[in-house]
Formats: C-alpha cells, structure tokens, sequence
C-alpha cells in the first residue's frame, strides 16, 4: 500500500470514528445534521470498504507467495 | 651290426660345444688386475690374478657393460667379475668375458664412492636448486624395486587408498649387476604415462648398494622425465642416486608417506569444509526456522489487523444506520422541509406556505391550509 493511501485510509477510518462520537454525543438529534452526517459517513465508509478490500487482496497474494515457498 | 660311428668334430664344431657349455652358468670371479689393455674399439682387456698364486686368467670386458660398471679400471685394484669363460676361436684363446666387474673390498669401495660424488657434485647434480616438486595429488606412480622381499609389500601397504595406479617394474636390486636391470627398468618407465619415479630397496652395506652408486644410473635418475624420489635404506653413505634424485627418503615406507601427504591434507581441508558447510546450514536452517515463524506471525497479525479494520467499518455501517433519520420513515415518520429546512414546529408556518414531505418511498410537495397550536 503506497504511503499516500495509507494516510487517506487512515484519515477516512478517523472520521468515520468522529461522525460515530457526534451520533454517541447528541442527546437529541438534530435530523438536519444526522442527515449531512450520514451522507457523510455513508460516503466514507464506501470507500474504506472498497480500499480494505483491496489491501486484503494484497494480503492474501503475499500470504499465498510466502507459504507457497 | 656295423659299429656306431665316432663323430670327428672340426675345431670351430668343437669350440662352439665348448662354449655353450661353458656359458650355462654365470660364474663369479675374484682376483687382483695384473695387467690392463684399453682398446680403441672402448672393450678392455685385462688380467686377473689370484693374490696368492701364480694362477692367471686372461679376461675382458666389452666397452657397453665397462661403461655402465663406472670403474675405472687399473692395476693392482682387488674386482669381482660376473660372466663367463670363453674360448675365442680364431686364436684359441680361453679368456673370461665379464659382464660387470665391482670393486672388492670397503677400502676401495669408499674411495670409489668418494671419488665419483665429488665429480658429480662439481658438476651440480646434487644441488638444491635443479630438484623438482613433487605433484600434489598423483595417482600415477612407477615404481622400480625388488618383485621379491618385503620392500614392495611395505611400500603397497602403505600407499593409502587414493585411487593410485602403480606401474611396477621388477628389478634386481643388490650388487654390481643390479645396475643393468636398473637402468632398463628407468628405460620401461621412460615411455609410461607416470606422474612420479619411485625407487626403493630395503638398507644394506656400502657393498651390496654398490648399484646404487654408479654413474649411468645417476645420471638416467637426473635426466628421468617427471621427479623421482629414492628410498634406500642405508647406513653412514647415502647412495649417490639418493642423492641426484628430486627428493631422497630414508624408507621405502617414508616414499609412501610423502605421496599419500598431499591427498591426506586434501582430505583433511575437505573435512574441515564440510564442517564449515555443515554449520552454515544449519545456522541456516535455524534462520529460515526463525523467518518462518516471524513470517507466520507476521502474517497473522495482519490478518487479525484487517479483521479488525474490517469489524470497525462493519460496526460503524451499522451505527450509521441506526441513526440514519430516514430509517425512521418506514415506521410512518416523515420529515418536513420548507425552503429545503427541515421544519421542526410549526412556528413561523402561515397559511399558503409550500412544504415538502419526505416519506419513506417518496417525497410530497403541499401547501398550508391552517396552522394550529
């Protein structure tokens, strides 16, 4: 995984976790925020998904490399 | 019956008789040189007296077997002949032809010895500088000795086990007659494919090595095509051979300890090797244990990694979801916006006002008719 992508992966999963701490804070939800920040999230963890994918493909090719040795 | 007829022989007839007779047996001869005749053709002739008496035996050498012999010979000098007698037919002469003649007496010997090894280390055949190395590793070896006696078996006995090629020719290895046997027997090997010349016979006296000491062998030794080492056993005077040759041993034993060296080391170096290579890997062999399990574990901590990773975005999916304000829609909730803002009460709505209404499949666009608190 390049360095780069390491740090956005990082920082997507870091505001994933803010947007889960905001839903945890709010006693009672402002429905015009909970919506931006569910579009927000939903945004974020379509992509952590998609590049957790793809760093798992890259695993599983080394794991396959090295006991293949 | 007629009588059996008596042979007449004629003289040439009767001396050839006499001289197959006379030649059956190799005869030895001792006696002082009373006179000497060095012909131009190279043979000598000479006489031979007993010491005691008047008793003398007309005798000579032939210029071939003279030289090889390496004495020089003069009057009064005390000789052992081997040959034979002969009758010599045009004059009838009875004469002994020896075959070689040796020096009698240690006296004589020892000067004879003295003699030669200083003209021959005059002219540089002992010096260190013309010796030649012996190969490492041979295995083709000729060997000139004694079939006979325990000299050969030592020798067998003690060559290790390193695959040698022994090319031996038989040969005789005591007296002055030695000599010829020796020197065709260096002849033999000459033309053999042979990397080293090993020349051994078991210890005697200043007498019985008297082959040993002569000129034409040391010279063949010197000239031999690939290096010869001699193991002679001896007592105070190293034969001269031993001496020309490229390296000299005291034992026919000692020849073969000298040939097995380098194959010994060899063996050693390959030893030590094998257990350098034998650490190497197994230290080898411990690394790659240690990788693989650095390796696995690696491995399994990014697998638990991913996991991990995998669970926290599942978690938050569902998090996401739960508060999501429009799940709430398919329980018969709607959200209601007035210029796009989500309208929480009805303060600030007046009849006439356009509001959108989102359902859970839809949204519906409507119009105020009343307000009420």
């Amino acid at each position: 995984m390049a360095k780069k992508e390491s740090k956005q992966f990082k920082d997507q999963l870091k505001e994933i976790e803010k947007i889960l701490e905001w839903f945890n804070a709010q006693e009672e939800l402002d429905v015009e925020e909970a919506l931006e920040k569910v579009k927000q999230a939903s945004a974020l963890i379509k992509l952590s998904k998609t590049r957790l994918k793809e760093v798992e493909n890259e695993f599983k090719d080394i794991k396959r490399e090295i006991e293949g040795e | 019956m007629s009588e059996p007829t008596e042979k007449i022989f004629t003289v040439s007839e009767y001396i050839e008789i006499l001289n197959t007779f006379l030649k059956r047996e190799e005869i030895k001869l001792i006696g002082e040189v009373s006179q000497v005749q060095k012909a131009v053709s190279g043979h000598v002739y000479f006489s031979l007296k007993d010491q005691n008496s008047d008793a003398v035996m007309s005798s000579v050498i032939w210029k071939g077997n003279y030289m090889r012999c390496g004495i020089n010979m003069e009057v009064g000098m005390e000789l052992v002949l081997t040959g034979h007698p002969q009758i010599y037919a045009p004059t009838g002469r009875f004469s002994f032809v020896a075959d070689t003649i040796e020096l009698r007496g240690e006296g004589a010997l020892k000067k004879a010895y003295d003699e030669l090894k200083k003209k021959l280390e005059k002219e540089g055949l002992f010096a260190p500088e013309r010796k030649r190395l012996i190969p490492e590793l041979i295995h083709k070896i000729g060997v000139i000795t004694s079939r006979e006696g325990a000299v050969i078996h030592d020798f067998v006995n003690n060559l290790g086990k390193f695959g040698y090629r022994v090319n031996l020719v038989d040969s005789r290895v005591e007296g002055q007659q030695a000599v010829k046997s020796l020197i065709e027997a260096i002849h033999t090997l000459k033309k053999k494919d042979i990397e080293v010349l090993v020349i051994i016979r078991g210890g005697g006296s200043l007498e019985s090595l008297q082959a040993f000491n002569n000129e034409a062998l040391v010279r063949e030794v010197v000239n031999f095509p690939v290096p010869v080492i001699v193991g002679i056993g001896h007592d105070k005077d190293v034969p001269l051979v031993a001496l020309a040759a490229d390296v000299m041993v005291s034992t026919p034993t000692a020849a073969t300890h000298l040939i097995n060296r380098s194959w010994q080391e060899a063996y050693a170096k390959i030893g030590q090797m094998s257990q350098i290579l034998n650490r190497v890997v197994l230290g080898f062999k411990r690394i790659y244990a240690d990788l693989e399990l650095s390796w696995s574990s690696l491995l399994d901590h990014t697998a638990e990694r991913i996991e991990a990773v995998k669970q926290k975005i599942a978690f938050a999916e569902q998090t996401i979801k739960f508060n999501d304000p429009t799940r709430q829609l398919k329980f018969g909730y709607s959200i209601v916006r007035k210029g796009g803002k989500v309208v929480k009460n009805v303060r600030g709505l007046e009849k006439g006002d356009s509001l959108n209404v989102q359902l859970s499949d839809g949204d519906v666009e409507s119009t105020v008719d009343r307000v009420t608190i």
